[in-house]
């Protein structure tokens, strides 16, 4: 967690893309929350169009830690869709994204529940030290 | 799912994430029991270890 879904044109993308795009929601999404890189996840899914928003080309449905602010939360969605815009070569209006808020504690990674933002440096401490 | 569609820390990723609907307001103790066993069963079903695992157990129904 974060959870970045991101729904896409059938064919419209290519690994090369998926990759730059998912390199980039790991950018924007630390540098805006301060997150470990570590802790972003993004996964990609080829939908028919007639099954996304209508005019979407691209609908990423970002799921947050719950304690972000709006401002971060609104910097994310545009910095984002511009990234995925520039990405693909379409329009920004052709792409949607949303963040949703998730408790941290109904998350488990590692075999733990994730800790609260800020507090992560104990939990990234336990799990880098491996068995 | 297929190879270059999930990435974790903008690599290729080997996780595995659950997303679960429990009933909403669910105890954080059962919450945590139940994400527990499903960590549990898959790691014994797929062989992959505990850090490959992302469990989510959301209150509801699972937007998109």
């Amino acid at each position: 967690m974060p959870l970045y879904r991101c729904a896409v044109s059938e064919g419209l993308t290519s690994e090369d893309q998926r990759a730059r795009i998912a390199k980039e929601i790991v950018r924007i999404h630390c540098d805006v929350t301060g997150a470990p890189p570590s802790f972003v996840h993004a996964f990609f899914s080829e939908t028919p169009a007639p099954e996304l928003p209508d005019g979407k080309v691209a609908f990423v449905l970002g799921s947050i830690r719950w304690g972000r602010t709006d401002e971060q939360k609104a910097r994310i969605v545009s910095e984002l869709t511009d990234v995925v815009a520039t990405a693909l070569g379409c329009g920004a209006e052709e792409v949607g994204v949303v963040t949703v808020d998730v408790p941290s504690k109904w998350n488990m990674e590692g075999g733990e529940l994730l800790p609260e933002p800020g507090e992560e440096a104990e939990w990234l401490a336990r799990h880098s030290a491996g068995p | 799912m297929k190879k270059g569609f999930a990435w974790t820390a903008g690599e290729p990723s080997t996780s595995s994430i659950v997303v679960r609907s429990v009933p909403v307001g669910l105890a954080l103790d059962q919450r945590e029991a139940f994400m527990r066993r499903v960590c549990d069963l898959w790691g014994r079903v797929t062989g992959c270890s505990i850090d490959e695992i992302v469990v989510t157990a959301w209150d509801g129904p699972i937007p998109l």
